[in-house]
């Protein structure tokens, strides 16, 4: 007896295309691709961004930093520090200080190594901002951390490792600039990941929630 | 111990040579760091790249090493 001579079929499945393999992710992808620029905190479907170990079908879907607002303390120290040596220097107009007395030579080179050691103090800081990234693409959780200049550690975890996201907001300048801290509890070998933070954390959440509940 | 006599030629002398020495020692140090925050970049560049900001930060901290060798060089001529 031939298949189908007998029974009608009641299901037949369209011709897919070979490549959506990640449809439960379609609704995330409706938003447009956005550039990155180079002080971008919050980005979806960012472009131009790429991580070691990236699989080929692998997009990131969100890309995450702390807020740019968090700069503020190292930049307003920066600032304050590159104005002491002409303060100092007129107020010696007014006030001879002994610190002037020491040799020409040795004034140049020390200021030369004053200003190199508050232009590294400010790159560290904007480097330690700047690598200090997050990512979610459509298969896993990636948490990028970089401090203290000889420190880093990337961690990576399977979305359907996480078990819960969740996110905190306390304090009025968190509240007024809309940035938080987002926690992602993972059943890996890595329990927490911190996105510590993050602009629009409610956001955020959501759409790791998103992506959960595609995945399970 | 006596105050230091600073009327004293020699010990002016003596004073700015071992400062002379001391501030040598600080910026080798100093060109030390400046290589391993160049590579730490370079470093980070490869797990995450974000062109064209990660060969802007690539090159700062070129120039930094350079800027930081150059005062080096610059100290063993004019200290």
């Amino acid at each position: 007896m031939q298949r189908g001579d007998s029974m009608p079929d009641i299901f037949i499945p369209e011709n897919r295309p070979v490549n959506d393999t990640h449809d439960e992710n379609a609704h995330l992808k409706l938003t447009k691709e956005n550039h990155i620029h180079a002080l971008s905190s919050f980005c979806q479907n960012p472009v131009g961004i790429s991580f070691q170990n990236q699989e080929e079908d692998e997009e990131v879907l969100l890309f995450l930093r702390r807020h740019f607002i968090t700069n503020i303390p190292w930049i307003f120290i920066s600032l304050v520090l590159s104005l002491v040596p002409p303060l100092l220097f007129i107020l010696n107009i007014k006030i001879p200080i002994l610190f002037f007395s020491v040799p020409e030579n040795f004034l140049i080179v020390f200021i030369v190594f004053y200003y190199l050691v508050v232009f590294i103090y400010a790159f560290i800081s904007f480097i330690t901002w700047y690598y200090n990234i997050s990512l979610v693409t459509q298969k896993r959780v990636v948490d990028i951390d970089f401090s203290d200049i000889v420190y880093h550690d990337v961690a990576m975890t399977k979305l359907n490792l996480i078990e819960d996201v969740n996110y905190t907001q306390t304090g009025f300048i968190r509240s007024f600039f809309n940035y938080g801290d987002v926690f992602v509890q993972t059943a890996g070998e890595k329990l927490h990941f911190d996105f510590l933070a993050v602009p629009n954390p409610a956001n955020a959440v959501n759409i790791t929630e998103n992506l959960i509940g595609g995945r399970k | 111990m006596t105050p230091l006599d600073f009327s004293n030629l020699a010990q002016i002398i003596q004073i700015a040579s071992i400062a002379k020495y001391a501030f040598l020692a600080i910026l080798i140090l100093y060109v030390i760091f400046a290589f391993v925050v160049f590579n730490q970049v370079r470093v980070m560049n490869r797990i995450i790249s974000t062109p064209p900001v990660s060969v802007i930060l690539t090159i700062i901290s070129f120039l930094h090493l350079i800027i930081a060798f150059s005062l080096f060089l610059f100290s063993l001529v004019i200290l």
